[in-house]
């Protein structure tokens, strides 16, 4: 049992202390050259803005950009060879302590806004909509990503990035038949290309520790936040943690799934606050006619120019929530607590908070490789119990994923919080995140011939552009 | 007990204990408003209990006037509060202390005939509006049903709750209360929806006239007999795929179908008729809550009980705390 804490541990390298980052030690294999530069702008803000309350196709629209891949999921085959050639994770029995599944409990998820009506009509949309394609497995995005790489192309998927209207034509996927391990090689892919991107763009965040130290007076939201940050960059891929969750507590795809809906959900609530500061800072800052005083305190104006002149988090939720969020009025009240009624008095409007330095990027939250695996950790312990008739205990969790029980059950708490409790997902949005999770991986199947094709053309060989993009994947302990 | 909310609830009396809450009467500081308030502990080994976290998401989504309202939730590091609408109490403590004043020689726990089918609108309307938003609530029984003096029925306790909708593994066949369990989830089926809580809303339908719960069984085997009993045997004939069931057996004694009727003289014909078409042994041709509101029988139906809205102006659903 001891073998197991020992060995998942590690993963984690040194515990996390706050978000004291020091230069972190980047053990994750550094991305691909061809990545950086055509990392510009634009797909930057798409990308760390991972975000959409939609489907975000955002965070995968990148893969267009970015064909060189670093994440690429690589045929099933070779990848389950690959987690299966890691050292061996100690035997269930040794370990994690057996914990029957609880009696009850839920599996799909889906429960609708509210209001009947919503559901009824998205529900004859999707009616009207024929083309439903059933997926088998990996191959079989391969094989249809090959057969029509046109229709994958970045405007199309664009297009349909804001709002999956009626007269949106293209094919859903259906994912529900798909091996549960096929589906976490995508997910772990989508997950990997988006925290790599994020990496880069935010290194400067991780080296600002100092400000984050000082303030004490942090909101209980940015605290939540900072709760799933690092130290260090775990050593364990995202795929190979998603495998050994899968391994030894399974269950069901849409948990997995719902990891993407939630990240999502999570980064646009808490970033809809401080993006809300900032712009009104830089309104103020704007009208004072450059005084120079920043409205709270002295971080001053020198990381003001650093933020929004050059970082894409300035940027990123310029371009807020496309798709009218339809709970933005309630969330708005709801920093670090899960309630959800907006005129409670005794609820401190985030923006009233005197802690927020409107300036100060740890209130914005981003998915990177710092906080991925406690994320995905406390959302499976969460989504599990929501979804699933099966799950386990948290002490069983925490041996799994790799980190104290203690920390466990606080992130626990922490993930329900951000998400304001509230983890039910309609339907047709589960069904959204699936079929963009088909695109992402048709997207990445092309992309990644592509980049073979002319890694042959150039004559550079084929062997080491593929052992390139799978770098990532194979680097770890 | 938070920042936030530093004794804006007084702690009244202990309303009852379930298996990973307690409740407590509370009132509001500031409104003077009742609460119930459900205190659940959090537990190291378990963290978060399963049943908050499905309480909790799906009560978040389900607003009605027949289903208990979740107000706010409280946390600390071990401890969740969830802040209800106070109700005064549940149907089975209603019907265990009612004495019917207009026919004395009714039995203890029966209700009159109109109150039944107002409770039983507003529990079928509660259920329909649950099933439009793909919840099944899967634990309805008695006292999971909260009355108020207006005559409000709304449904609580969503803990065992489930959405359903994508096509998923499977379901556990280790819910409701055994007495109000449908025969398809008896039977071990994993693959049920919505008619569970039908069968469950018939089996109180009948308990309200009686007093008593129609199918006691102290067992799973049990209870399938006991239902067969009335229900008539389930065969390959009047139920194709039933021997495909895990729980099937050979040997369950065969007995003949009897009339509803002659268990429940009490119940108007057309309340028979709906009867039986919500305690269909086969999922498939139960009626759905829909139909069920559709029922004639509820044409007579207090008009307040069909809007969802209280009798009298008491204790009814006091807005905002």
């Amino acid at each position: 049992m001891s073998v197991v804490i020992d060995t998942v541990n590690s993963f984690f390298g040194q515990r996390h202390d706050s978000y004291a980052y020091t230069d972190a030690p980047r053990q994750h294999n550094p991305s691909p050259q061809s990545r950086s530069g055509r990392a510009s702008s634009r797909s930057d803000h798409h990308m760390s803005n991972s975000a959409r309350r939609a489907p975000s196709s955002s965070s995968v629209q990148t893969a267009q950009h970015a064909p060189a891949t670093n994440s690429t999921p690589r045929a099933p085959s070779q990848s389950s060879r690959q987690s299966a050639s890691r050292p061996p994770p100690p035997e269930p029995a040794a370990g994690p302590v057996a914990a029957p599944p609880s009696a009850s409990s839920l599996s799909p998820p889906a429960p609708v806004k509210s209001e009947a009506s919503t559901a009824t009509s998205s529900a004859e949309t999707r009616r009207s909509r024929p083309r439903k394609i059933k997926v088998r497995d990996l191959e079989h995005i391969q094989s249809f990503a090959n057969e029509d790489m046109g229709s994958f192309s970045e405007i199309r998927s664009r297009s349909r990035s804001g709002s999956r209207g009626a007269e949106d034509d293209s094919p859903q996927y259906e994912i529900s038949e798909m091996k549960v391990e096929h589906i976490i090689e995508m997910v772990a892919g989508l997950l990997t290309k988006i925290t790599t991107t994020n990496d880069q763009q935010h290194e400067h965040l991780h080296r600002q520790p100092a400000h984050l130290e000082q303030a004490s007076h942090l909101t209980a939201q940015t605290s939540s936040v900072l709760a799933f940050h690092g130290k260090n960059v775990p050593s364990i891929t995202i795929l190979s943690y998603l495998s050994r969750i899968n391994k030894y507590c399974p269950t069901s795809y849409e948990v997995f799934l719902s990891l993407l809906v939630y990240f999502d959900r999570m980064t646009e609530r808490v970033n809809a606050a401080p993006m809300q500061t900032l712009k009104e800072a830089n309104q103020q800052a704007f009208e004072q006619n450059r005084t120079a005083s920043s409205p709270s305190d002295s971080l001053g104006s020198d990381r003001m120019q650093g933020v929004t002149a050059t970082t894409p988090s300035g940027t990123q939720t310029a371009t807020p929530p496309a798709s009218g969020n339809m709970e933005q009025g309630e969330q708005q009240g709801v920093p670090g607590t899960p309630h959800s009624r907006p005129h409670q008095a005794e609820s401190p409007s985030i923006l009233a908070e005197p802690a927020m330095d409107p300036y100060n990027l740890a209130h914005f939250f981003v998915v990177d490789s710092f906080n991925i695996h406690r994320l995905v950790i406390a959302g499976v312990t969460c989504a599990s119990k929501f979804f699933s008739d099966i799950f386990y205990t948290n002490s069983r969790y925490a041996k799994v994923g790799g980190l104290p029980l203690q920390e466990l059950n606080h992130l626990e708490l922490q993930f329900l919080l951000l998400n304001d409790f509230r983890l039910s997902i309609p339907v047709e949005e589960i069904e959204a995140y699936g079929t963009m999770l088909v695109e992402f991986y048709a997207r990445e199947v092309i992309a990644q011939q592509r980049a073979a094709l002319s890694e042959t053309m150039s004559n550079r060989s084929l062997s080491e552009s593929s052992g390139d993009s799978t770098a990532t994947i194979k680097a770890e302990s | 007990m938070d920042k936030r909310h530093p004794n804006s609830f007084q702690q009244l009396e202990k309303l009852g204990e379930g298996t990973y809450a307690t409740v407590f009467k509370g009132r509001n500081g500031q409104t003077g408003a009742f609460v119930a308030l459900k205190e659940i502990h959090l537990d190291s080994e378990e963290g978060t209990p399963s049943t908050a976290i499905r309480e909790i998401s799906l009560m978040k989504e389900l607003k009605h006037t027949n289903i208990v309202s979740l107000y706010d939730v409280i946390h600390t590091e071990n401890k969740l509060m969830l802040v209800f609408e106070y109700m005064d109490k549940d149907l089975k403590k209603y019907m265990d202390s009612y004495q019917s004043p207009t026919n004395p020689s009714a039995p203890r726990g029966a209700l009159d005939p109109d109150v039944i089918k107002s409770f039983m609108y507003q529990l079928l309307l509660g259920t329909a509006f649950c099933h439009e938003n793909r919840v099944l609530h899967r634990d309805l029984k008695p006292q999971n049903l909260l009355t108020n003096t207006s005559g409000q029925l709304k449904l609580a306790d969503f803990g065992l709750a489930r959405a359903f909708g994508i096509p998923v593994n499977t379901f556990s066949n280790e819910v409701v209360t055994l007495w109000y369990r449908a025969p398809d989830v008896l039977l071990g089926s994993r693959t049920y929806n919505t008619s569970i809580d039908i069968w469950s809303a018939g089996c109180i339908m009948a308990e309200m006239y009686t007093g008593r719960p129609l199918f006691p069984g102290t067992t799973n085997e049990d209870q399938l007999l006991k239902i067969f009993r009335l229900m008539g045997t389930p065969s390959e004939r009047s139920w194709p795929g039933i021997t495909s069931f895990p729980e099937y057996k050979t040997t369950w004694p065969v007995y003949a179908t009897q009339e509803l009727r002659a268990i429940l003289p009490q119940v108007d014909a057309l309340g028979i008729q709906l009867l039986n078409s919500m305690l269909q042994v086969r999922p498939e041709m139960r009626c759905s809550a829909q139909q069920a509101l559709a029922h004639p029988w509820f044409a007579d139906v207090y008009p307040q009980a069909r809007k969802g809205e209280a009798l009298g102006g008491q204790g009814g659903g006091f807005k905002g705390m």
